[in-house]
């Protein structure tokens, strides 16, 4: 076993210098998380937040994808998070749509918490995202934000909770501008990055606990058991 | 006068003299003549007054005495007619005439009135026409005056009109410029988001591009580094523990022939399995006083186990009988226990179900948890009360079907273990996992015993006899021998393994690959004995698992369509498939015992059971 480790990384020593041909010695792993929602809801501000860690002043329509990325730490991993930041507009985006879904790792929706119809138009975003995408079982998470602007939300939290959970996808709550308001948007993009790098459920509905049958114990075999 | 008369002759003085003469008359005379004339004018006219005045002065007489009137002849004057009557006459004659005078005067004043009358209202009205007139004339003026004006005032509207026509064609003309300018704008702002987002396009395919040459760059590092690991490791480093290697070596001599027994349980149906039981109770006492190794199972005998119920007669299945929605998740497993109706299925929920079958429907019975990552695979022992579940935690655990809690936990592998099965007793069990080892387990103390490198990621794991059999990631089934940690036999196939199966006499082997084939191995001549394809069958992932029936007479596996493939095993030939019920690959498959029925699972969370 000992020496089995030794080699191991004698053998990952070895191999820090080389990669194959002119590619920098791809050591992280990449995960490719798409940002999808309707036009300003604020997915520029997010990722932006997330990757540079502050909110940007003046955004335009982003055009076509803006590539933002990020390298995180974890579990001793090096790990490279590489955000699509989608453009909302149609006319922006018609002709990338599968550039988008190729090889994505999760796929994250927004919505506006102050614009109702930005919730609206969820659905046809998330079938969206069932036309295309090849695998069932990638990871999606639901993102409301602008949650600072508290007089003028329009979208009840328990309407999203429900349409989350109508969808097994997990809700999260944020603001991009302050990002102390409920859930962080560093915390929300780390969560989604660790069930990736460990290909947990997101969603597990129910706790086991709930429906667990207590069984009368069965009668015991007419074995004697050496242990 | 005289003087000059005198020249001429006696005749000549005469009229010289005559003429001299009347010279001075006339020159005397002349400045007398007009005297003369006037003078008797005078006189005439003096008589003549004289006349009138005598006249007159009858008349006037006339007059005073008789009021007569007036004779218009005047020459009537008639002096001295003086008689009363006459002048009496004359009076009333000329009184008569006074009132006709007078009346006619009055008439006349009359007349005079109203023609003054008239007179005044024709001037009235003249001087009304005239003050009308001017009037008019004043308003002609006026009026003209005004027609001036307002022709002036015309004239400048007409002005404006056409400086304001000017006006606006010369912005009109603007307007089109501006128009015109807009309209090319709009097409070069259509032409630049077009350009932009085909750059977009273009990045957006670069970055996939670069993502998959990554993946890939890691994937070949992953493989060489695995091809190379098999190269640079000799088998010189032995992992057993310096007791172990020691002690048996000097048993081996002293009990050789029984310990060989011993040390290889068997599963087999056979009557030597009598015989076995026999050796032990001889040997246990023997057993007793020796030295007890490290991590093995000495005290006690073993149970042998009797072998699992023969099933002669397999019915093909051809029906679904019941679905039901087993897992949160993906189901990774599922097993028929062998001594009761009972089923498990093993998710990536990280729970074990236990499922009734009864009547062509699975009841769900009870729920073990405990398991901290997916369920890989699972086994029951052969007296049907353990469960033995290997999982993506490194850890395999055990449980006892009566308590829903796990009994015992195997932990020490470095990654995901992806099998773990009982060895013919029920006290050991062996698990293979994806740090490239195969452990032996005591299951009593939960403890590894042994450690096996086996140089590729192991996928399942089966044991037999006293051979463990391995198949890996590198295409490869490994057979090792359980007294040493030889490799005793490689058979190579084509494509990663993702399942084995023993039947259940142990003479055959099957595995299943990612080549999409299905292989039947010898045991005892250690080849391959059948390959099984079809066309539509694709292995749906690495951990696909294929099965024997329980008489042997089929093969079966479950494709990445969701549809379940049975093979003949006499004839080799496809016998049937079994679709529309699975709509996402199905992950493994279980044969009942009594080769009544076949549950299958997917990915979608389904078991389905076919009868």
């Amino acid at each position: 076993m000992e020496a089995a480790a030794d080699l191991e990384s004698s053998l990952e020593l070895s191999y820090s210098g080389a990669g194959p041909g002119g590619l920098p010695p791809a050591r992280s792993r990449i995960f490719k998380i798409i940002v999808i929602g309707d036009s300003n809801v604020g997915k520029t501000c997010l990722t932006y937040r997330f990757c540079a860690g502050r909110f940007p002043e003046r955004t335009e329509a982003t055009i076509g994808v803006d590539f933002r990325e990020r390298a995180v730490t974890i579990d001793g991993e090096r790990i490279k998070i590489q955000l699509w930041d989608t453009a909302g507009q149609e006319r922006f985006r018609k002709s990338m749509v599968q550039h988008y879904y190729r090889n994505v790792h999760a796929v994250v929706f927004v919505y506006d918490m102050t614009n109702i119809a930005s919730f609206h138009s969820l659905p046809s975003w998330i079938e969206e995202c069932k036309q295309h995408l090849l695998a069932s079982d990638i990871p999606r998470i639901l993102v409301g934000n602008k949650c600072d602007l508290r007089s003028a939300i329009q979208v009840p939290t328990d309407l999203a909770q429900k349409f989350a959970d109508t969808h097994s996808m997990p809700l999260f709550e944020t603001s991009a501008k302050n990002p102390n308001d409920n859930d962080h948007v560093e915390a929300i993009f780390m969560t989604l990055a660790h069930k990736l790098k460990s290909h947990k459920p997101l969603m597990l509905s129910q706790p086991p606990d709930n429906d667990k049958i207590h069984l009368k114990p069965e009668p015991k075999p007419a074995m004697t058991c050496w242990c | 006068m005289a003087e000059a008369a005198g020249s001429g002759g006696g005749g000549s003085w005469k009229r010289h003299i005559v003429r001299q003469l009347q010279l001075r008359d006339r020159a005397q005379s002349g400045r007398f003549l007009d005297v003369v004339q006037a003078y008797t004018k005078l006189l005439e006219k003096s008589s003549l007054l004289v006349h009138f005045t005598e006249k007159l002065q009858a008349e006037s007489f006339d007059l005073q005495a008789p009021r007569s009137g007036r004779e218009t002849n005047g020459s009537t004057l008639e002096p001295g007619l003086g008689s009363p009557e006459a002048l009496q006459a004359l009076k009333i004659k000329y009184q008569g005439q006074i009132a006709e005078m007078k009346g006619v005067s009055g008439e006349l004043a009359y007349r005079i009135i109203e023609l003054s009358k008239l007179l005044k209202a024709k001037e009235c009205k003249l001087q009304e026409q005239k003050t009308r007139l001017a009037s008019l004339s004043g308003r002609i003026s006026e009026l003209e005056a005004e027609y001036q004006q307002l022709k002036g005032r015309a004239e400048d509207l007409g002005n404006g009109n056409c400086a304001r026509k000017a006006e606006y064609d010369v912005l009109h003309e603007r307007y089109r410029l501006r128009e015109g300018e807009l309209r090319r704008a709009a097409e070069k702002e259509q032409e630049l988001i077009e350009s932009l987002v085909r750059k977009k396009v273009e990045a957006a395919e670069h970055q996939n591009k670069k993502n998959e040459r990554v993946k890939q760059a890691r994937l070949s590092r992953e493989l060489k580094k695995a091809t190379k690991r098999t190269v640079s490791i000799d088998v010189e480093s032995d992992e057993l523990k310096p007791a172990e290697v020691k002690v048996p070596v000097r048993e081996l001599v002293e009990l050789e022939g029984c310990e060989k027994l011993w040390k290889r349980p068997f599963r087999s149906a056979s009557a030597t399995s009598m015989t076995l039981a026999r050796c032990v109770d001889v040997f246990k006492g023997l057993l007793d006083f020796r030295l007890k190794r490290g991590n093995s199972i000495t005290s006690g005998s073993e149970v042998r186990y009797r072998s699992m119920p023969i099933c002669l007669v397999t019915c093909l299945p051809s029906r679904v009988s019941d679905v039901q929605e087993a897992h949160f998740s993906e189901v990774n497993a599922v097993k028929f226990s062998p001594s009761s109706g009972v089923l498990a299925t093993g998710g990536a929920d990280s729970l074990i179900r236990l499922w009734n079958v009864a009547g062509g429907r699975l009841e769900s019975l009870q729920t073990l948890e405990g398991a901290n990552g997916s369920i890989t695979s699972i086994e029951f022992d052969p007296s049907g009360c353990q469960i033995l579940a290997a999982a993506y935690n490194n850890a395999a655990q055990l449980w006892h079907i009566g308590d829903y809690k796990s009994k015992e936990t195997l932990t020490g592998h470095a990654d995901k273990v992806t099998a773990a099965k009982f060895r013919s007793t029920r006290l050991q069990a062996v698990t293979g996992s994806r740090d490239r080892t195969v452990k032996e387990w005591d299951l009593c103390r939960g403890a590894c015993c042994r450690t096996i490198n086996v140089f590729s990621y192991c996928n399942d794991v089966v044991c037999c006899d006293n051979v463990i059999v391995s198949g890996h990631h590198d295409k490869k089934i490994r057979f090792w021998d359980s007294r040493g940690p030889r490799c005793t036999e490689v058979i190579p196939v084509k494509g990663k393994v993702t399942s084995l199966h023993i039947s259940q006499d142990q003479m055959h082997l099957l595995s299943c690959s990612r080549d999409n084939t299905l292989k039947v191995i010898d045991l005892k001549m250690n080849n391959v004995r059948q390959v099984f394809r079809a066309d539509g069958f694709r292995c749906g992932s690495d951990w696909t698992k294929a099965i024997f029936s329980p008489d042997k007479s089929y093969v079966l596996v479950g494709s990445s369509d969701g549809s379940l493939y049975l093979w003949n095993m006499e004839s080799g030939k496809l016998e049937t498939i079994l679709s529309g019920e699975h709509r996402a690959s199905v992950n493994a498959v279980a044969w009942c015992f009594s080769g009544q029925c076949v549950v299958s699972v997917d990915q979608a969370k389904k078991v389905v059971l076919w009868k």
